[in-house]
């Protein structure tokens, strides 16, 4: 079966909340006969979009713009792959499945996910991977890949999961974390992983490390383990290797027994 | 039937349903893998008293295993989903988790899952780590070593345990150097053990005893040195018999393993003294499964 193919009719001037996606469709022509809101006015989804294919569980959505807001939330064992730029929420509370964009997001994406895999192969906004907009809860499970940079308010209160964070991250990111395990590659912003309780962060950014205690330069059995097992779901090679990795564990804060490691590129 | 020169007896070999699992083991070298392989399929040899079957199934490249090392997979068979339980924990806890540099990982992928990390997690005191990717959980326990790193759970498949043949020769040392090429010529076989010493059993044995407190004595039918005085089902001129047991994943596995065996040994020059190949069986009626040899060497 041909994935399902959504394209924009003509260009939008409002925005169109696209959680209808999320919906568990017995067959395309479903989708394109669901209602949805847009300016003050109600339409099928066949009105605004031309729909190809017949696989409901991989979608496909060429040419977004950002006023594409909702896009993959609450998903449950779905594929989309977007084109273009996304608005806000993107995989919002996402449960299982793939999401794959290659462009932009704005604010909120990957928020409060619950399971399953993002990839933003572009930039996103502040609250990425943080807590939803309604909400107080992170990243609870789940794995969210982003190439580009990152905004303020990212990944706080993150519980478990996987995140790789391939360019700069914003201010105030990463605080309240519970656990997970965060990779950062590029530079960090101002007020970092406060309050944090466990989890392991690596990152190149010696003020993260100022109030730990240097651990061992003992090998990790762990690090190449997860280095390979990254690599394989990112279909990347990561970089580091035991060498170049400090651990750093033990806070002055007797509550964090979070971990970072150095790492020199 | 004869085979290349070497007689099958008109036989099958009697198998049980079994419950098998994969672990995989790595180390910083293959030396220090090999130490905690031995140690953990050590006194695994026979499900009548130790419990499980256990065996190397093969060695692992450092490009095949999770974390970049070299390792080897250890194939594990149990009558019953709660001795293999037990028998994982007790033995991972006692020979993997002491032994150096090692690691390890589930070798299998399957929805019935036992638990492999889940309760040694708590050697740790209160330090150990979890780390979760994708679907599968992961424990990182600190040791003196540095850290033992092992997955939570591994699955449990259905299997088979008990394949067999059994060698008949004029002499020990035919017979022992036909059950070594055997052994050789399966070595590399995926998805089977032969958890025996070596490969080799020869202390074949049926069920009960005279005796009322055991469950399995010495199989007299076989015993050469008893031809005189029971019922012997050896031939005048065998005086030495040991027996190849296999334990595979599927049917398949083990009777392709039976074949492979049987066809190295018909190629030895050694071959004259080799008398028959037969098979153990129970008359049929207690393992679900039967290895025709005659059928398997078609």
């Amino acid at each position: 079966m041909n994935p399902v193919i959504l394209k924009l009719k003509k260009k939008i001037k409002y925005r169109i909340d696209m959680s209808f996606l999320s919906n568990a469709y017995k067959d395309a022509s479903k989708l394109s006969s669901q209602i949805i809101s847009y300016g003050n006015k109600q339409f099928k989804v066949k009105e605004l979009f031309s729909i190809k294919g017949s696989d409901i569980k991989n979608i496909i959505i060429k040419s977004s713009v950002d006023l594409m807001d909702n896009i993959g939330k609450g998903l449950n064992n779905i594929n989309i792959t977007v084109h273009g730029n996304v608005g806000y929420s993107f995989g919002e509370q996402m449960l299982s499945g793939k999401l794959i964009l290659y462009g932009n997001a704005l604010d909120y994406a990957a928020s409060g996910i619950k399971g399953g895999s993002i990839f933003i192969y572009g930039n996103s906004g502040d609250y990425t991977g943080g807590k939803t907009n309604h909400g107080n809860i992170g990243i609870v499970d789940g794995f969210l890949y982003v190439k580009g940079n990152i905004g303020n308010n990212s990944i706080e209160r993150m519980r478990r999961g996987n995140v790789i964070i391939e360019g700069n991250i914003g201010d105030y990111a990463c605080n309240d974390m519970l656990s997970g395990t965060i990779i950062i590659k590029g530079k960090i912003g101002k007020i970092f992983a406060e309050g944090m309780k466990r989890g392991t962060i690596f990152t190149k950014d010696k003020k993260v490390v100022k109030e730990y205690a240097r651990s061992n330069d003992a090998e990790y059995n762990f690090t190449k383990f997860y280095f390979k097992e990254i690599s394989n779901v990112i279909s990347k090679k990561i970089f580091l290797e035991n060498k170049n990795l400090i651990r750093y564990y033990g806070n002055t804060n007797s509550s964090n027994l979070s971990e970072v490691f150095l790492f020199k590129l | 039937m004869i085979y290349n020169g070497i007689k099958i007896d008109n036989t099958f070999a009697e198998a049980f349903n079994m419950k098998a699992s994969r672990i995989i083991v790595t180390a910083d070298n293959l030396k220090w893998a090999k130490h905690a392989c031995d140690s953990f399929t050590g006194f695994a040899t026979s499900v009548i008293a130790c419990g499980i079957e256990a065996g190397i199934e093969k060695q692992l490249k450092s490009s095949e295993t999770p974390d970049n090392r070299p390792g080897y997979s250890i194939l594990l068979f149990s009558m019953s989903r709660s001795q293999l339980e037990k028998q994982l924990e007790v033995r991972v806890g006692q020979c993997i988790l002491t032994c150096p540099t090692t690691a390890i990982f589930s070798g299998m992928v399957g929805e019935d899952v036992i638990p492999l990390g889940k309760n040694l997690r708590y050697f740790g005191d209160g330090y150990q780590i979890s780390k979760k990717i994708q679907d599968r959980r992961f424990w990182r326990i600190p040791v003196m070593d540095g850290e033992f790193l092992c997955e939570e759970s591994t699955a449990r498949v259905s299997a088979i345990g008990g394949g067999n043949f059994l060698v008949l020769s004029t002499n020990r040392k035919s017979c022992l150097s036909a059950c070594e090429t055997a052994i050789n010529a399966i070595k590399n076989q995926p998805n089977i053990i032969t958890p025996f010493p070596g490969g080799v059993v020869r202390s074949g044995s049926k069920v009960g005893s005279k005796y009322k407190a055991l469950i399995a004595s010495t199989n007299d039918a076989f015993c050469p040195t008893l031809k005189s005085i029971t019922k012997s089902t050896l031939p005048a001129n065998v005086n030495c018999v040991m027996e190849i047991v296999i334990n595979g994943l599927t049917f398949d596995d083990i009777n392709e393993a039976i074949k492979t065996s049987i066809q190295s040994i018909s190629k030895m020059k050694i071959k004259k003294d080799i008398v028959a190949i037969s098979a153990g069986n129970y008359g049929g009626k207690l393992g679900q499964y039967h290895f025709h040899l005659r059928k398997v060497m078609k």
